[in-house]
Order: C-alpha cells, then sequence, then structure tokens
C-alpha cells in the first residue's frame, strides 16, 4: 500500500521574540499508508498540532524547520512555492480545526464559505452549480433545512452544526487527506460521537489524520496511532499494540492514568511532575525527568527507534536488547 | 447532630434566567435549574453530570449563593442558608468552598501565591497571628504538593496543575467540610488531571471531606462520586448511587450518554447509541419531556404528559415514563 | 428595528435633555456675569440693571431655566446676547462651514488612513510599518496649535501661496472662483484636522488588520487554498473595519465641537469658531443652543454608527447585545 503521508527526520524549531531558538519537533518520522485512519496522540505541548500544520505549510511565524521532509502523494512539500501549496491545500489536503466557534468567518455566510471553499479548485463552475454543490455538502454533512441554512451567519449554528460545516468546507473538493485537530474537544459528549461518525462515514476511500488528546477517540476511530512527548515520538503502531501492549512508559502511564468507565479502586496511576514548556526540554529522551523507569543513558542520549514487531515500535532503552 | 449527617440539603431548588432583552416584553424564561432535590452526607461525592444547558454550572453558582435562586431552599448542616444575610453566613462561607474549571483565571496574577491562600485566613480572623497564619499557609503548600517556598513566587511561575494545586491549597485552608468542584479537572492534562483527581480522594479520607463534584465527564465524576445526578436542560434525568448508574443504567439519555464516551480498550467495539439533532436550548420548552425530541424510545406520550421523577428502586431515581434497570443495553 | 429607533431616539432626547441641565448651570457657575463683560464700567447702575432685566438674568436661577426649557418646547432657542441675532440663524449661518471642514478632513483621513493601515499591518514590522509608527507617533504627538501656527508662517507669511485665514475673500466672489477661493483657505485648516484624524484612522485599521489576521477564521481560509490577495478582501477587510467605524464615529461626534482651536486659529467661520466667541463674552444663549446642538448630533452619529456596525456585522442584533 503506497503512503498518503510521510515524514522523514523532520525537525522544526521555534523561535522567540528575543531570537532564541528551542527546538521543539525532534526527528518526527511516520508514514499514513493510503485509505487509513492515523492518530497522533499527546499532552498539549507536546507538538501535535504543529505536526499537523507543518502538512498544510500553516505554520505559525515563529516556526522555522531545520531539517528533514515532508511529502504528500509523494510531493515534497517543503519545497513547494506558496502558489504550488495553494493548489495544495484543499484539493489534496485540507483540516477541520479544534475550535468551530472562532474558525468560521462571523461576518459571512454559511453558503459562502462553503461555496469559495468549492471555487478555489473549481474555478470554472458557474453560480447554480456552486450553489447546488454547496447544498449538497451540506446535506452530506448532515444539516437540515440546508436552503435556508445556507443563508444563515455562523452565530446562528450550534457548536456541532459548525463543525459539521468545517467538515463540509473540507471535503468539498474530496482530499486524499483529511486532517482532524481536536475537532471534537469542544463538542458535548453526545455531539462529538455525531462529529465522530460522520467523519469516519465520509472517510470512504481517503485518509484520515486524527490530532487529539483523546485516547478514547483514537482506540474508537483510527487504525493506527502515534504517541508523542514533548516533540519527540515515543511510541507508534496499529491501535490494537499499541493499546493492548503499551511498551513505553509515558505510553503505559497515560493509559494508566486516565479514569475510565472502568477504572477500579479510587488512586488514579500517577505520572509525577508537568508537561515541560518548549523552553525546558532536556536532552536526551524528554520523558526521562518524568520516568519511573529512567536509566542514567536517558538522559544522555535520544533512544533509538525499537522495533518490537512489525506493527509496534517505540523509543525507549527498555527495548534496546529487542533490538541487539 | 439530629439531621441524620445529612450535609447539604436541597429541595426544590430553582432557577430560572429572564433572557428578554426588551424593556417592556413580556419575559422570556430560561429554565436552568427546575425543581432539583438531593441530600448529601458527609463524607460523600456527589457527582453532578450533564451537557451544554444542563443547568450544572447554574447549580454550583445557586449552592454557593453566588446568584440568587427563583424557588427552593438549601440547607446546610439543617439551616436554611438561602435566606441568610452576608454577615450571618460567615461560618457557612468557611465551611463552603469552592474550586473553579479555569485555574488561570481563579488567581489574580499581581497577588502572591501565600498571600492568596492567606487573604480569606486573615478576612475570617481564624489565626490570632501572622506567624501562625504563615505557618498554616505553608503547609497546605506542602499539602498539596507544593514547596512551601513557593508563597513568595507569582501565579504566572506556575503551569496549569500547579495552578488548580494552589485553589485547592487556598480552598482548604479555610478548614472546609464541603468543596464544590465546578469542572475542576477539566482544563488538565491527562496525567496532571490523575494527580489532582488522587489528591482529591486523599484530602477526602484525610479531612473527611463532603464533595459535590461537577463535570461533563462522565468518566471522571464515576472515579470521584459515591452518588450520581444526571441533569439535562436544568432537569434530573437519573439520580442513583455510582454502581446503580453505571450498572443498572435506567434512563435513555444516561444510556446515550454512556455509549457515547469513546473506549481507550480497542477490543470493545461497542453498539453506540447516536442521538440525533442538537441539544436545545432551555427556553421555550416542551410540555412533555424535556428529552423527547432526542430520545431514542420516545413515544407518543412523551409529548404530552412530562414525567416526574419517580423512584424505580431503592436509591434509584429516574425522569422517565419507559424507563427500567439496564435499559438499551446492547 | 422600528421599535430598536423608537427606543434609541427616546434615550437620545435624554441624554440632549441631560445635557442641556448641565450646560445651563455650569454656565452660571462661572464666576462672572455676561453684562459685566459687555458694558464699559462707567455705565450707570441703573443701565446695567435695566440690561440684565432684559436677558431675563434678574430672576432666579431656577426661574430663568424653566423660562429656558419653556422656550425650547416651542423651538425657540433664544437671541444671543451680543447681537441680537435668533441663535438658530446664528448657528444655522455656522453649520455649512463646520460641515465643509468636517467632510473634507474626515474623508481625506479615511480615503488616506485606511489603505495605509492595511498595507502597514500585512507586514508587521517591515520597512513601511516602520516609517508608518514614526509618522504616527509625530501625528499624535504634535501640538495642534504649534502645528497651526507653523503652518500659517510657512504658507501665510514666507511663501505667500496660501491666505491666513477666514473662508473666503471678501467680498465673495461669484460661481466657480468663489469654489476656488474656499478652498484655497479650507486647505490650511483641513489639514490641521486631517493629521489627528488620519493618525488615529490609521493605527485602528492597522491594529485591528493586524488582530483580525490573527484570527482562526483566516487560517481557515487560507487552509481552503486562497491565496494572500483574496484572504484580506475576502475575510479580513469587513472584519477589520468594526472598530475603525466606531472609531470614525467618535471622531465626527467629536470635530463637530472639537474644531474650536482649529476654527478659532484660522478664523474659521464655523461652529467652533462661534463657541469661542461665545465663551468670550460668556453669551449664555449661543453657548446654550451650540451645545444642545453638538449633544443632539452626537446622539443621531452613535444612532448611525450602530445602524452601520449592525449592517456589516450580522452578530449585532439591533437592540443591545451581540448574539
Amino acid at each position: 500500500m503506497p503512503d498518503i503521508l510521510r515524514f522523514d527526520n523532520f525537525r522544526l524549531d521555534l523561535q522567540d521574540d528575543e531570537g532564541r531558538r528551542y527546538n521543539l519537533l525532534d526527528d518526527i518520522s511516520f508514514t499514513l499508508p493510503e485509505g487509513k485512519a492515523l492518530g497522533i496522540v499527546g499532552e498539549s505541548g507536546c507538538g501535535k498540532s504543529i505536526t499537523s500544520l507543518a502538512v498544510m505549510r500553516l505554520l505559525p511565524a515563529a516556526a522555522r524547520v531545520t531539517g528533514g521532509s515532508v511529502s504528500l502523494k509523494g510531493m515534497d512539500l517543503m519545497s513547494k512555492t506558496p502558489k504550488e501549496m495553494g493548489d495544495i491545500r484543499g484539493r489534496d489536503v485540507a483540516m477541520v480545526f479544534q475550535d468551530p466557534m472562532t474558525c468560521l468567518n462571523p461576518v459571512l455566510t454559511i453558503g459562502l464559505q462553503i461555496g469559495e471553499a468549492i471555487r478555489r479548485h473549481n474555478p470554472q463552475m458557474a453560480e447554480p452549480e456552486l450553489k447546488a454543490a454547496t447544498l449538497e455538502l451540506l446535506h452530506k454533512v448532515g444539516i437540515p433545512n440546508p436552503e435556508k441554512r445556507m443563508k444563515n451567519y455562523p452565530h446562528q449554528f450550534s457548536g456541532g452544526m459548525r463543525q459539521r460545516t468545517m467538515i463540509a468546507m473540507a471535503i468539498a473538493c474530496s482530499p486524499a487527506l483529511l486532517i482532524a485537530d481536536e475537532a471534537t474537544t469542544a463538542l458535548d459528549v453526545t455531539i462529538q460521537a455525531q462529529v465522530l461518525d460522520l467523519m469516519v462515514r465520509l472517510k470512504e476511500g481517503g485518509s484520515l489524520m486524527f490530532i487529539t488528546h483523546n485516547l478514547g477517540i483514537v482506540a474508537e476511530v483510527c487504525d493506527e496511532v502515534t504517541v508523542m512527548y514533548a516533540g519527540q515520538i515515543v511510541e507508534a503502531g496499529t491501535v490494537e499494540e499499541v493499546f493492548l501492549h503499551p511498551a513505553h512508559p509515558y505510553t503505559k502511564g497515560l493509559l494508566l492514568a486516565l479514569p475510565t468507565l472502568r477504572s477500579k479502586g479510587n488512586t488514579l496511576y500517577n505520572i509525577p511532575g508537568v508537561v515541560p514548556t518548549v523552553r525546558n526540554f532536556t536532552p536526551g529522551c524528554r520523558y526521562a525527568p518524568r520516568c519511573d523507569y529512567k536509566l542514567p543513558v536517558c538522559s544522555e542520549r535520544k533512544p533509538a527507534r525499537c522495533v518490537l514487531n512489525d506493527r509496534h515500535h517505540a523509543a525507549c532503552y527498555l527495548y534496546e536488547e529487542v533490538m541487539a | 447532630m439530629t439531621d441524620n449527617g445529612v450535609m447539604l440539603g436541597v429541595r426544590g431548588l430553582t432557577k430560572h434566567f429572564n433572557i428578554s432583552n426588551a424593556w417592556f416584553s413580556k419575559p422570556l424564561l430560561l429554565h436552568a435549574v427546575d425543581d432539583l432535590n438531593f441530600d448529601l452526607r458527609r463524607g460523600q461525592t456527589l457527582g453532578v453530570v450533564g451537557e451544554s444547558g444542563s443547568g450544572k454550572s447554574t447549580l454550583a453558582r445557586l449552592l454557593l449563593k453566588l446568584i440568587p435562586a427563583t424557588a427552593g431552599t438549601v440547607t446546610y448542616k439543617g439551616r436554611d442558608i438561602l435566606p441568610l444575610k452576608e454577615r450571618q453566613s460567615g461560618e457557612i462561607r468557611r465551611d463552603m468552598q469552592m474550586i473553579f474549571q479555569d485555574p488561570y483565571a481563579s488567581l489574580d496574577p499581581r497577588v502572591r501565591v501565600g498571600d492568596a491562600i492567606a487573604e480569606p485566613l486573615r478576612e475570617h480572623r481564624l489565626f490570632k497571628t501572622q506567624k501562625e497564619v504563615k505557618e498554616h499557609v505553608a503547609r497546605m503548600l506542602e499539602r498539596v504538593g507544593l514547596q512551601r517556598e513557593m508563597v513568595t513566587r507569582f501565579p504566572h511561575e506556575f503551569s496549569g496543575g500547579q495552578h488548580q494545586r494552589i485553589n485547592i491549597a487556598r480552598a482548604l485552608a479555610m478548614n472546609p467540610r464541603l468543596i464544590i468542584c465546578d469542572e475542576a479537572v477539566s482544563a488538565l492534562d491527562v496525567s496532571v488531571q490523575a494527580q489532582v483527581l488522587n489528591l482529591f480522594a486523599q484530602l477526602k479520607e484525610e479531612f473527611n471531606l463532603t464533595y459535590v463534584f461537577i463535570s461533563h465527564d462522565l468518566s471522571v465524576v464515576k472515579f470521584v462520586s459515591d452518588e450520581i445526578i444526571v441533569m439535562y436542560l436544568g432537569e434530573v434525568m437519573e439520580h442513583a448511587s455510582s454502581r446503580q448508574l453505571f450498572e443498572r443504567t435506567a434512563h435513555p439519555y444516561t444510556r446515550a450518554l454512556i455509549s457515547a464516551i469513546p473506549n481507550p480498550d480497542p477490543t470493545v467495539r461497542k453498539q453506540r447509541i447516536l442521538l440525533e439533532g442538537d441539544i436545545p436550548g432551555a427556553v421555550n420548552l416542551p410540555k412533555g419531556c424535556r428529552f423527547q425530541s432526542r430520545c431514542f424510545m420516545a413515544r407518543e406520550d412523551c409529548r404530552d404528559a412530562h414525567p416526574e421523577l419517580r423512584e424505580l428502586e431503592p436509591g434509584h431515581f429516574v425522569r422517565c415514563h419507559y424507563a427500567q434497570p439496564g435499559i438499551g443495553e446492547a | 428595528m422600528g421599535k430598536y429607533l423608537i427606543r434609541r431616539v427616546v434615550r437620545g432626547l435624554l441624554t440632549v435633555f441631560v445635557s442641556i441641565t448641565f450646560t445651563f448651570f455650569l454656565l452660571r457657575l462661572i464666576p462672572a456675569d455676561p453684562v459685566s463683560m459687555m458694558i464699559d464700567p462707567k455705565m450707570s447702575a441703573e443701565t446695567v440693571a435695566k440690561m440684565t432685566a432684559q436677558f431675563g438674568l434678574d430672576k432666579p436661577v431656577l426661574t430663568q431655566y424653566f423660562v429656558y426649557l419653556g422656550q425650547l418646547l416651542q423651538g425657540n432657542f433664544g437671541m444671543s446676547f451680543k447681537n441680537r441675532d435668533l441663535v438658530t440663524t446664528l448657528l444655522l449661518q455656522k453649520l455649512p462651514w463646520t460641515l465643509l471642514l468636517l467632510g473634507l478632513s474626515v474623508s481625506l483621513a479615511l480615503l488616506i488612513g485606511i489603505p495605509v493601515g492595511i498595507r502597514a499591518a500585512k507586514k508587521r514590522n517591515g520597512a513601511f510599518d516602520r516609517a508608518v509608527n514614526v509618522v504616527t507617533m509625530v501625528g499624535i504627538s504634535i501640538f495642534i496649535p504649534f502645528l497651526s501656527f507653523s503652518l500659517l508662517y510657512l504658507f501665510g507669511y514666507l511663501l505667500r501661496i496660501l491666505p491666513t485665514g477666514g473662508a473666503y475673500t471678501p467680498p465673495p466672489a461669484k460661481g466657480f472662483a468663489f469654489t476656488v477661493d474656499v478652498l484655497r483657505h479650507a486647505v490650511l485648516p483641513t489639514f490641521t484636522l486631517f493629521i489627528g484624524n488620519c493618525t488615529s484612522i490609521i493605527l485602528y485599521t492597522r491594529n485591528s488588520m493586524i488582530e483580525v489576521q490573527k484570527e482562526d477564521y483566516i487560517r481557515t481560509a487560507y487552509a481552503k487554498g486562497w491565496d494572500e490577495r483574496y484572504v484580506t478582501r475576502r475575510h479580513a477587510l469587513k472584519n477589520a473595519m468594526i472598530p475603525t467605524i466606531t472609531a470614525t464615529g467618535i471622531m465626527i461626534s467629536h470635530l463637530m465641537g472639537g474644531a474650536i482651536m482649529t476654527e478659532s486659529i484660522y478664523s474659521w467661520p464655523g461652529i467652533g469658531r462661534q463657541i469661542f466667541d461665545a465663551v468670550s463674552t460668556l453669551d449664555y444663549p449661543v453657548l446654550q443652543g451650540a451645545f444642545l446642538f453638538l449633544s443632539a448630533t452626537t446622539v443621531v452619529i452613535n444612532i448611525l454608527t450602530d445602524l452601520v456596525l449592525a449592517w456589516i456585522d450580522p452578530r449585532v442584533k439591533l437592540g443591545g447585545a451581540r448574539a
């Protein structure tokens, strides 16, 4: 199966106002096979959102790419001109962002905002056709009464309907890859369930990349998962492998720290300390300061990627002997 | 105590907001909380769960008298606290403390952490000397897992989880009996959330605390609560012990809520109950059941007859004409 | 909509009422009386008393107040102490000149300020932005009388290419020549007002453009594949204009009365100048009339600003809060 998306040793720094640089993404490598759903999980500040923005080349002004490559359908994205990138965005890759309250323009109608997503890559389309296509999209994402609704403004929509609108815009040109960045985090649980269901149904033959802190969503929606901590990939594999046999101490801790409907007893597993900010990243494995299994070498050198089996690997010295 | 251990008694508690903004037009009522009843015993944790518009945050503000109630009573140790004047409620304000959602917004950025914790102590004159106050503040910081040297620092020097610890230390310093948590861990990362939840559990044991724990996250509520209230559009839909609620779920809304939570165990591929439509606003409510517009079990009479909260089995209350334990189970 | 307008007008009338009451009593708190300011000390006490009675200033202040209100209700704004003209006539004579100055300076400020602000926001801290920053800093901090006198000295005295005062060269010419003459007279006062206004328009536009560019919906538009030109035109501009429109409304209300200094320095025969003259002679009726007129225009401009905002921003519901 060909890979739709491929990160190779991608490195990215953040530069502050005084010009100091801090490494955020440290040799990020992963692939997303075509037609699959990949989840990228981690807590806040782990670099998962910036990884997804790199695919769109919509990085914040403070970001500096310092190495590696990102390729989409075999195209090297970092070498594209802004104009070429404009042709790729929306057509080959599209994105649904976190906060549906702020991601829609408050002074433009829903119909216009969906319509312009279609028009960008179908400039020859005439007005009646465009309107029909917009209605079709609204219908597809389950917005009742589309004729009337397309004349509404975002503030007249509920949170769930706005996120449906965002999805309609994202799938307007049937992109090969759809990225959802915490797309359901701001929604109520029962609405989140609807939106997740919608995204999975609309995926059809396309590929999905789910950025989330919610392990449950990954388990239910994704085929593969990549776990990030402080800008490093700590573990990756199929959802079954990683969730049932977590290898990295961070993944294990995360799964144990999460209260679930099945949690027993009155104490959760405690990962000591806090997620560091980019200014406080430590050398070596960045999880080492919080790790229960820390070895002296962990704070000196970053562990290599250890292959546990063909569907599972982790970056941790505990598994070095597996490689040897 | 004559009241068989009931710390907090709530009867018929109701809050309607008039959201009409015209001057002379007739009032447009938002039913934030309608006829809420519960008894919370010493050392117990009551979980309140609901989605947007359920009225759970209004409940927190009502209990703390931050807003006046439209009707109903709230008794603390047998004494009705709603009519009390500010002056008379000193002891109660000390006994009942609150921890809010946004750890950043609840601390004044210009006030040193030590002073933020000490301020209510001084106001209530809990200690005779400044030295005693300082010592108490330092002890509280240590108790929530921070260092006593941190008293001189400013809030911005702390992370989100530490902020929430400081808020807990501030509440705890008053030696409270009852703590009301409104989405107290919702803004925290999973690993930090676990630390704070564990801290709540330890403090409960240690100080024999009673909690009202309000959250949108059913997994968290289940983890901390002895008893749970499920709210929808201002009304209690189901009220039961934590165990009954999950093992003998009776209300279709509770069932849907449980099934909507994404499960991190990939071996469990459950049949999900998808509710249709949006959560309606709590204005112009239907005559019948408030949940009927989204209910997968709704029948004709649900639209006309408003269901009362009824006791399905001992200690298990439900507001549904057709509820039965284990409803909609796959 | 209709209901909303009625409510706004009622509230506006209330505002005007409060403002004229304040003006009325404040004027009478000034420790000098208008009669003594227009007579020479040699006048007999009898004449002074007669004049005082003629102006109605011999009655108790409260009685004067109710007489004034009664006159207002009949549409009578009173008569100038100084030259016995009807206040209404006097103000209506001055109004076109003030409007001319205001119209010229505000439209120039908008025409130049908005594009400059947008351009500066586009590349924040770029060369253009930094140049604009310097210019606006100067524009804000410059002392208007200093600027006016410098301009007068330079163009009126040294170069002698522009007139030094007034609105036209008497006797007024006819037709096109008159227009040219008036415009020549208007150049310096317009420019003086333009400096301050344009500076604030540039700053408002630039800052709100910068804020809007950080909004999530701008990122959404880029994510659809659109380029900067389209995103700016379609998504940023309308949102960024909201604070600028509010600022323009406030600016116009200020200018109606705020041009006192500029109009006085250039002897421009507008309302500001009239207020200046009336203050120096304590001409109560003229001052009362002028302030009533100013508070009424402020109310009207506020209502107009809100209507424009509601038309641009669908979230603004007429009647108050954002939806």
